[in-house]
């Protein structure tokens, strides 16, 4: 609301307050009371309804905004996002899946692989057969902190150790020896 | 064993009392526990139905009719916007190609959406004359909705939030032959050619 301010000539002040208190009990306006106009050549501003009480009432020094202030400074959406707009954020081409060129055919088993990645196949019948040689491990260690100081060699059916492996832990599996397992 | 059967009524059918696993099944004192309810037996959607379509036999000189395979998995425990895309990396794949990118993707609706691809190229071959199934490509695949279900998500100081459980369906159309060329890009002379167009098949009303 727009609201004249008085220039406050100290003389005048307290006509001023006086000249308000009769306007806001809803008597005459001060016009008849002064010899001069109250209204001077003055400031206009924006400020609220209520005029902004005389300066008596000392108010403390600016304190932290309080939480119930600060929510009117927070940010929030004005408008609905609409479906058209959601929809060109959602189905921009940078949020689509890219899809991917380096597939390729793994040559031992035919299964799909990636080319930086070992075939997800062959890896899973290694580690399968891993296990079942850390069993065999196991057993014949019989428990935690048994292992010895010598090299292991892995022997399959109808293997017999050679010269080469003389120091070594043998480990026996009772199966034929698999492809990829090469021996030396 | 017939008490629960005294209530119900005739409009459920003369057989149903006499299907053996309704004997078999837990007894219920309902009443109307007998009667017919939608959820069993698997409801058929229309994508179901879309298979059972039977066309007339085709002319001597006609080109052959691609087969058309139409496959869905209902209540995927996943969210319909996250399926879209997936449904829309596939779309137009050969089905060999789709299944190799949902191989190496990690979301978890990649899984799903392999398994139905899989399942779908068995019934190609099995029930639907198809003679080789690399032969396929993913004419249409779309995401749906399915039955979310609200429940209450604790928060601290005692607040609380409703969350949704979300399902959704996914829908796959395999045709038989090669997949279709890409489309190009639509340019601006293509653009103008059209506008040009337009102008020209305008037609002047009320006059001679």
């Amino acid at each position: 609301a727009l609201v004249v301010v008085f220039s406050p000539l100290p003389r005048l002040r307290g006509l001023l307050q006086r000249c308000w208190g009769r306007l806001e009990r809803g008597l005459l306006p001060g016009f008849s009371g002064c010899q001069s106009p109250p209204w001077g050549p003055a400031l206009a501003v924006q400020a609220p309804a209520f005029l902004p009480q005389p300066v008596n009432d000392t108010r403390e020094s600016n304190e932290a905004p309080s939480l119930l202030e600060s929510i009117l400074w927070m940010a929030a959406p004005k408008k609905r996002r609409t479906i058209e707009v959601n929809r060109c954020r959602r189905r921009n081409p940078n949020k689509l899946i890219k899809v991917k060129r380096n597939i390729d055919v793994c040559p031992e088993c035919g299964n799909l692989k990636q080319k930086h990645v070992l075939c997800g196949y062959c890896y899973a019948k290694v580690k399968a057969e891993t296990r079942l040689i850390r069993l065999e491990i196991h057993k014949k260690e019989g428990g935690p902190f048994n292992a010895p100081t010598v090299e292991t060699v892995v022997l399959y059916d109808g293997e017999k150790p050679t010269e080469k492996n003389e120091g070594k832990r043998i480990i026996e599996r009772a199966r034929k020896r698999p492809s990829w397992f090469v021996q030396n | 064993l017939c008490c629960f059967l005294a209530g119900s009524a005739w409009v459920c059918g003369l057989l149903s009392w006499a299907r053996p696993e309704r004997w078999l099944a837990p007894c219920s004192l309902f009443p109307l526990s007998c009667i017919h309810t939608s959820t069993s037996l698997q409801k058929f959607g229309k994508w179901e139905k879309k298979n059972r379509i039977v066309y007339p036999p085709q002319l001597p000189g006609e080109p052959r009719r691609p087969a058309e395979i139409y496959h869905c998995r209902r209540e995927i425990k996943y969210s319909k916007d996250k399926m879209w895309y997936l449904a829309k990396l596939i779309k137009g794949m050969s089905i060999d190609q789709a299944l190799a990118q949902l191989e190496f993707n990690d979301k978890k609706g990649a899984k799903v959406i392999k398994e139905v691809l899989l399942e779908a190229q068995e019934l190609a071959v099995r029930n639907h004359n198809v003679e080789f199934k690399s032969n396929l490509h993913i004419a249409e695949s779309m995401t749906g909705r399915g039955r979310y279900v609200k429940r209450i998500r604790y928060h601290g100081k005692g607040m609380f939030g409703i969350m949704k459980i979300v399902r959704c369906h996914y829908f796959v159309k395999l045709v038989e032959g090669p997949p279709p060329p890409p489309e190009p890009p639509r340019t601006g002379f293509d653009q103008a050619k059209e506008y040009v167009q337009q102008l020209r098949s305008r037609t002047l009303v009320n006059t001679l």
